[in-house]
């Protein structure tokens, strides 16, 4: 049975600095300590920068002594993420998690993560090729990605979220209509 | 797979003989026929193990415990541990995860309530500090350390030795203090003190199994393995290079792959061969027996029922053709249903079309039919061990001869087992040789001189006793191992070959 106190006082850990240490997570809903979202900013003088990263975590019920179950729910072009699915490979969230470690420390990983990828250890075969073989353009693919799928200043789309369409979906509308929050609703109606 | 117990008669004199001697680790003992390995009961595992710790103990000035550390994280090389600890013996301790400096452990006997060992001084209880557990986040004064002094109260870290067991197995020996950074493993002593509860026995047995002596000095030894055979708890050491062993319980086994004892043929081969012999035998068997090939396309046919007016349903083909006879339909117009033609030109025809894939079919089911007929005949020379065992009774029964002069019998059996295993891999080896090549020919030159010697010697011992020729027998085993090493030897001077660069094709 995981650790509710432990659960609880890493809960208010997190919120202590999450100023400085670009570092935030919420419960998705009070009732279960085993769900949280954490968002992590993009590390400045990274193709990341200016994004913020969402991140789903769930901690298994023998929590912490297994380590947490993490992945990107913001799409990133990361040579150790998945493009397609938002899974991470980084070897404190597997073989080498320790109770030791906290949410917030693995959180803080993942920020090394971004600023130093592991090309040779990739999750993503294409973005790490890419990485090694021709850096400008991976660095402006995942620019491109970071102000397409990161941003938290897309004008209009909390207007969406506030109408119930699902974030990727109201982002690929926008996007598709320029920016436009009127025809980019539009596009969602009639999808829907 | 065959197993026979009896056809190795060297149990105990012979396990005896291979005492631990002093260069025996670097010289793996060496048995009756100099066959590179030597079998290893657990005594003698634990014999060698002991002496290669001590030494190292005694050269390193460390503990047992330590110095056992050290040599499984080298894979058990005393050499290169040695020389790595004598160059950096930091490097080497982080590996090893082992502590050299001041020992800070915290520890709990079971025995003396009340008293805490720190840094292996008693102490009572009451004079603990409190400390904040990094893993629940509360403070305590259970707690326990390892001798970097990382503490965690006895709970969480009993909680997360229990489940480096559940969740590593055997590998919880490497299981790491929880800090950050901290590479020290667990110690045999503060599992021990940590884990004294009744439900967690299992967990303690199991790690006390991983990290003995004997288990890690075979598991983690690249020159040592366990014998596969079923309930044999013995272990074989064997000399770089050397491929087929035999454990004294009767099983045979690849030292590299695993695998039953398939010299000649190479692991990969024989791992080829095994998946192919899955995918295809049955299938083609069944394809021989049911169906007959389009006498224009060679595609495979099954007929079903119907009459004997075929039409290839190969689209490109579209050929038909009288089911009896393959020839074409359009030759039989006129004459339906009776098809008595015979014509030997169709007959050549027919051959020279023979397409190749069904040629190919061909040749895998020549050497297959043959690998399963030597693997049969083995399995009931097995069984035939133990009619010789009666034999040798009644051959001394018969007056004129001692226990010990019918003791050729097992030997030519023994023999004759050997020849039969080799036979049957011969054909996976023939198999992958290149076809037209003059090594091929070369070959099965000398396996042909091997199987007729075999069954010569298999054919002597299936007489009844009073007929059999102890010369002939003799001369006859000494003969089948000869070709045995005749043809093993020209398969060795090919890889070596092989080896240099100068693959030799023609």
């Amino acid at each position: 049975m995981a650790d509710i106190n432990r659960i609880k006082k890493e809960l208010k850990d997190c919120a202590k600095d999450s100023e400085t240490s670009g570092l935030e997570v919420k419960l998705v809903d009070e009732a279960n300590l085993l769900h949280w979202k954490g968002a992590i900013k993009g590390p400045i003088g990274t193709p990341y920068e200016g994004g913020i990263f969402r991140i789903d975590i769930v901690l298994p019920s023998d929590y912490p002594f297994v380590p947490p179950k993490m992945k990107y729910d913001t799409k990133i072009w990361h040579p150790n993420i998945s493009s397609e699915s938002g899974a991470i490979c980084l070897d404190i969230l597997k073989n080498e998690w320790s109770p030791a470690l906290t949410v917030r420390t693995a959180l803080i990983s993942l920020q090394a993560l971004m600023s130093a990828p592991e090309p040779d250890d990739p999750q993503d075969a294409v973005v790490a090729k890419q990485y090694k073989e021709s850096h400008d353009e991976y660095c402006a693919t995942a620019k491109f990605w970071t102000e397409t799928y990161a941003s938290p200043k897309m004008p209009g789309l909390d207007m969406l979220l506030s109408m119930g369409f699902g974030e990727e979906k109201a982002k690929a509308a926008l996007l598709k209509c320029d920016m436009n929050v009127d025809a980019a609703m539009e596009a969602l109606l009639s999808e829907a | 797979m065959d197993r026979d117990e009896s056809s190795y008669d060297c149990s105990d004199d012979e396990a005896d003989s291979l005492e631990p001697s002093d260069d025996c680790f670097d010289e793996p003992a060496v048995t009756r026929h100099d066959v590179g390995f030597a079998v290893l009961d657990e005594e003698a595992c634990l014999a060698l193990a002991s002496k290669v710790v001590e030494e190292v103990s005694v050269l390193l000035c460390c503990g047992a415990e330590v110095a056992h550390s050290l040599l499984r994280s080298f894979k058990w090389d005393r050499e290169r541990l040695i020389e790595e600890y004598m160059t950096d013996c930091d490097a080497c301790a982080k590996t090893a995860g082992i502590h050299l400096g001041a020992d800070k452990s915290i520890t709990h006997s079971p025995t003396e309530k009340g008293i805490v060992r720190v840094g292996g001084v008693p102490k009572t209880k009451a004079n603990l500090p409190p400390i904040q557990c990094q893993i629940c986040f509360e403070h305590s004064t259970e707690y326990s350390a390892l001798q970097c002094g990382h503490a965690y109260c006895n709970a969480c870290y009993c909680t997360y030795a229990v489940s480096k067991v559940a969740d590593e197995g055997h590998g919880c020996v490497y299981g790491r203090c929880p800090a950050e950074q901290c590479h020290l493993v667990l110690s045999k002593a503060l599992v021990a003190s940590l884990l004294t509860d009744e439900a967690h026995r299992a967990s303690l047995e199991q790690f006390a199994r991983a990290s003995s002596l004997s288990r890690s000095f075979v598991d983690d030894n690249a020159h040592i393995k366990w014998c596969p055979g079923a309930d044999c708890g013995k272990a074989i050491q064997a000399r770089p290079g050397v491929t087929g062993v035999a454990c004294t319980c009767g099983t045979r086994f690849c030292f590299k792959c695993g695998n039953e004892d398939h010299s000649p043929c190479s692991c990969e081969d024989l791992k080829r061969w095994i998946a192919k012999c899955k995918d295809d035998s049955e299938t083609s068997n069944w394809l021989m027996a049911n169906t007959k090939a389009c006498p224009k396309c060679q595609t495979s046919i099954e007929k079903n029922g119907g009459c004997n007016h075929m039409t290839c349903r190969n689209g490109a083909c579209k050929f038909e053709f009288c089911w009896v006879c393959c020839g074409a339909w359009k030759d039989h117009l006129g004459s339906f249903y009776a098809c008595n033609k015979y014509d030997p030109r169709t007959d050549k025809d027919k051959k020279k079309k023979q397409d190749s894939s069904r040629a190919a079919l061909e040749r895998y089911l020549h050497h297959y039919a043959r690998f399963t007929n030597h693997d049969n005949s083995l399995k009931l020379e097995t069984e035939a061990k133990v009619m010789m065992e009666k034999k040798v009774k009644e051959m001394e029964a018969l007056g004129n001869k001692a226990w010990i002069d019918c003791r050729f019998l097992n030997e030519a059996n023994e023999a004759l087992h050997e020849c039969r295993y080799a036979l049957k891999f011969t054909y996976v080896y023939a198999f992958y040789l290149p076809e037209k090549h003059n090594f091929r020919i070369h070959f099965e030159m000398q396996q042909m001189e091997l199987e007729k010697q075999t069954e010569e010697l298999a054919e002597q011992l299936e007489r009844a006793v009073e007929d059999i020729d102890h010369m002939k027998v003799v001369n006859c085993y000494h003969m089948a191992r000869k070709r045995k090493h005749n043809l093993f030897e020209i398969v060795e001077a090919r890889h070596h070959q092989e080896d240099e660069g100068g693959s030799s094709s023609g």
